[in-house]
């Protein structure tokens, strides 16, 4: 299996299954991971992708105009290029593509689908997959479903306004949560290895041959694979034009969304987070101006607004204890 | 792959004819029944035998909630005991999980028929995920309901049909049955409808709980080769049909196809649309659950020529031969003791009454039930679960007769699967007998138990 940067050369090179016609925000980052998936999908195998209800859905999947899955501007001659594509309802991605895994190994175990085993991707927003929709996420990772579930962490519910997630960072504002609330993160990584994934990772599609290698590997999974990907909103954060892969980025190097990978049973890795010159916190919220209230830039430095020191403090601690976090979760 | 070849199924996308071999699925399902079999079982278990014999249900899916669970129970015990190669029960963790689950596998292959039985809260949990099914086209999905009253304070576990009339608008072909042939020769005849290229909806067959999820009687089981072979005829015959109506996504003069599955085809479903798209697509599902009353007569008729039992009908009239002065309108098992009182009826209270039992309650029988009635002075409905005003099938049988003269009498009885009793039933009789006499109903609604009206609400 090849590694990294020749890996992602390869892949680019692929039939991409995600195309023209989305009407996702220019600078979203979600764009960017939709080109790596449905390139590296091309690998002849059929692909099925489930969308929970989410920005990803609704913006790439509009009858008629605006459906950008497929490859190729006509259907492509051979199944093994082809793609099918469901959103059902908004928690429910993990679960309806279980049903597509468990409905092709069936009709394998008696002779009637004699492909490869079909890729199965399920795509949600974290709303998705960590708020509404963790019993589904959960139970089937407890199922060891051969499924690679992707999970966009934007940190907000941005399909529908921007709303407070728990997935987010402290203290960002959010519409229905002004200023933003005290709560941490929810431990998705830590839930999704305690519930049984075989391979849970965390990547922003900024470091590009990583993320093509985890996506590659996600692929190949022979349980669930399980993949975290952290996902600057330009509209939501709202951050200058150009900064998205750069956030993404940041958001590793801090310490609150680090670059991930393990595999069950064996000793996971953190990634991209620099153990001798590690950015502070206020690198990252002050690029933002969900976090004016408590940062903002003068030049290209951040500056802590008066009075708001705490909370500058409580999200550094949380990045600290959150890469402590992922080192014992490594060590599992 | 296999040689698969590229079939254009506009605006759908593309199907490749030969990526899934069904053929070999048929080929690896083990009969269960080779021959006429009479068993005694449950309605549970009557409702679950069709999936153990049709080939084509390779996955049920289910989590267990009273009294459904028993359908769950008999079908992992069968596959659990090792000979139903190509067979699989799964388990999931919630409803609303099993209603996601079954919408991936219909959605996965089209050819498969894929079913669940659950109750009550469970088909209210279920909700987000029925409806969208309802709307989805995928006719291949069978919701068993299998009746209990919804709403906690106070729990009640027995039978009535809140559950089932708070979906009526769900997307499903509602079918109520009463006793285990008819469940069981329902179930057979469903897919043959739902799956039909014109009416491509969702089936929700349904019984009562306790009353007939839990009790016994016999039943004559098909062998599987009928089974099997009623239903391939069936989607056989119905391939390539001139559309009944007009399909607004297809191209124009196309026959109605099954758009692709996943695994078979280029295609997406459930996208999203604009307001001026969504009234087409709601068109459309309204014209193919109402093209369902044709598609049941075919099919009801091939049933009864292949099995020799009657194929379903929307109503079951009983009585009527008479020239009924009165009509009672039901549904549900309590039936059975309104036809064995239509003597009694006519001897005690001086006339003569016909006891029409729905059946099909979505689409509701309109035209055939206002055929039934045309001659009766007065019709009394009995409504089995709770209603903010003169009952779910009041408010449907008044639609069909709008326009006559006849009163409506509205009753509530068997409220949480409380036995309607002779006495009941009697009284439900003598007060449509006294509004066919007076020319009009005398209250807007009653509650009637055991004989006695205990409340009710007057006429403004």
């Amino acid at each position: 299996m090849k590694k990294g940067l020749p890996l992602f050369k390869e892949l680019a090179l692929r039939d991409d299954a995600f195309g023209e016609g989305h009407t996702l925000c220019p600078g979203c980052e979600e764009a960017v991971t939709f080109h790596a998936l449905g390139r590296a999908t091309d690998n002849g195998k059929k692909t099925v992708l489930v969308m929970g209800t989410s920005c990803g859905e609704v913006s790439t999947l509009a009858y008629p105009t605006g459906v950008a899955w497929g490859r190729g501007r006509e259907e492509p001659d051979q199944v093994e290029k082809s793609v099918g594509v469901i959103h059902h309802v908004f928690e429910s991605a993990p679960t309806v593509a279980e049903a597509i895994r468990d409905t092709a190994d069936l009709l394998a175990g008696v002779g009637a689908w004699s492909g490869p085993p079909p890729n199965v991707v399920s795509w949600s927003g974290d709303g998705g997959a960590l708020a509404i929709g963790l019993r589904s996420f959960l139970h089937t990772i407890h199922r060891r479903a051969r499924v690679a579930l992707f999970v966009n962490i934007n940190e907000l519910f941005a399909n529908t306004g921007f709303q407070y997630s728990p997935t987010g960072i402290p203290f960002g504002d959010a519409s229905t949560l002004p200023g933003g609330g005290p709560a941490e993160p929810i431990d998705h990584i830590g839930l999704s290895l305690v519930a049984g994934a075989g391979f849970v990772a965390q990547v922003s599609p900024g470091f590009a041959p990583l993320f093509a290698e985890i996506v590659d590997e996600a692929l190949r999974c022979e349980t669930t694979a399980v993949v975290f990907v952290p996902s600057p909103c330009i509209a939501g954060w709202k951050f200058e034009e150009g900064m998205t892969a750069e956030l993404g980025r940041l958001a590793s190097k801090t310490g609150l969304f680090p670059c991930f990978r393990k595999r069950a049973g064996q000793p996971g890795e953190i990634l991209h987070v620099p153990a001798d010159r590690r950015p502070p916190v206020n690198e990252y919220l002050a690029r933002q101006r969900r976090f004016d209230h408590l940062v903002r830039l003068e030049g290209d430095l951040p500056v802590v607004r008066a009075g708001r020191e705490p909370e500058v403090a409580a999200i550094q601690a949380y990045a600290d204890r959150n890469l402590a976090r992922l080192s014992r979760l490594a060590a599992l | 792959m296999e040689s698969t070849a590229r079939r254009l199924v506009p605006p759908y996308g593309a199907t490749y004819d030969g990526s899934i071999d069904l053929d070999a699925l048929r080929a690896a399902h083990r009969p269960r029944f080779l021959e006429r079999t009479r068993k005694a079982v449950d309605g549970n278990t009557a409702a679950a035998i069709p999936f153990l014999q049709w080939w084509r249900a390779a996955i049920v899916a289910g989590f267990p909630i009273t009294p459904a669970t028993k359908w769950l129970e008999h079908l992992a015990a069968e596959v659990a005991r090792g000979d139903a190669r190509g067979k699989r029960v799964k388990l999931l963790e919630s409803e609303h999980a099993v209603a996601d689950y079954i919408a991936g596998v219909a959605a996965a292959c089209r050819g498969l028929v894929v079913g669940t039985a659950t109750s009550s809260v469970g088909l209210d949990h279920m909700t987000e995920s029925i409806r969208s099914l309802g709307a989805s086209g995928l006719g291949n999905v069978i919701v068993v309901d299998v009746c209990r009253a919804t709403a906690n304070y106070p729990l009640c576990i027995e039978g009535d049909p809140s559950d089932l009339l708070a979906h009526r608008d769900d997307g499903f072909i509602q079918v109520v049955c009463r006793g285990v042939q008819q469940i069981y020769d329902t179930l057979l005849q469903l897919p043959a409808i739902g799956m039909d290229p014109r009416v491509l909806t969702p089936t929700m067959p349904s019984y009562y709980g306790i009353k007939d999820s839990h009790r016994s009687g016999a039943l004559v089981i098909e062998p599987d080769a009928e089974v099997n072979g009623f239903l391939d005829d069936a989607l056989r015959t119905a391939e390539g049909t001139s559309p009944l109506v007009e399909d607004f996504l297809a191209a124009e003069g196309a026959a109605h196809p099954t758009p692709p599955g996943l695994l078979d085809g280029d295609t997406a479903l459930g996208s999203c649309v604009t307001s001026d798209w969504f009234q087409g697509f709601k068109l459309a599902q309204k014209q193919r659950l109402s093209a369902a009353h044709r598609v049941i007569a075919e099919v009801a008729t091939a049933f009864e020529a292949r099995f020799g039992r009657p194929g379903l009908s929307p109503i079951e009239l009983h009585g009527f031969d008479q020239r009924p002065e009165i009509a009672l309108v039901c549904m549900g098992p309590d039936a059975g003791t309104a036809i064995h009182l239509l003597g009694r009826i006519r001897d005690q209270l001086g006339v003569r009454a016909g006891v029409a039992v729905v059946r099909l309650l979505t689409p509701f029988p309109t035209v055939d039930l206002a055929a039934a009635l045309a001659g009766v002075h007065a019709v009394g409905v009995i409504n089995n679960a709770h209603h903010h005003g003169r009952g779910h099938l009041t408010l449907d049988v008044e639609e069909a007769i709008a326009g006559r003269t006849a009163p409506v009498e509205a009753f509530f009885c068997g409220l949480g699967g409380a036995d309607v009793s002779t006495t009941t039933w009697l009284a439900m009789a003598r007060t449509t007998a006294e509004a066919a006499a007076r020319g009009r109903a005398g209250r807007r609604w009653r509650l009637v138990h055991e004989g006695l009206e205990i409340g009710g609400e007057d006429l403004r």
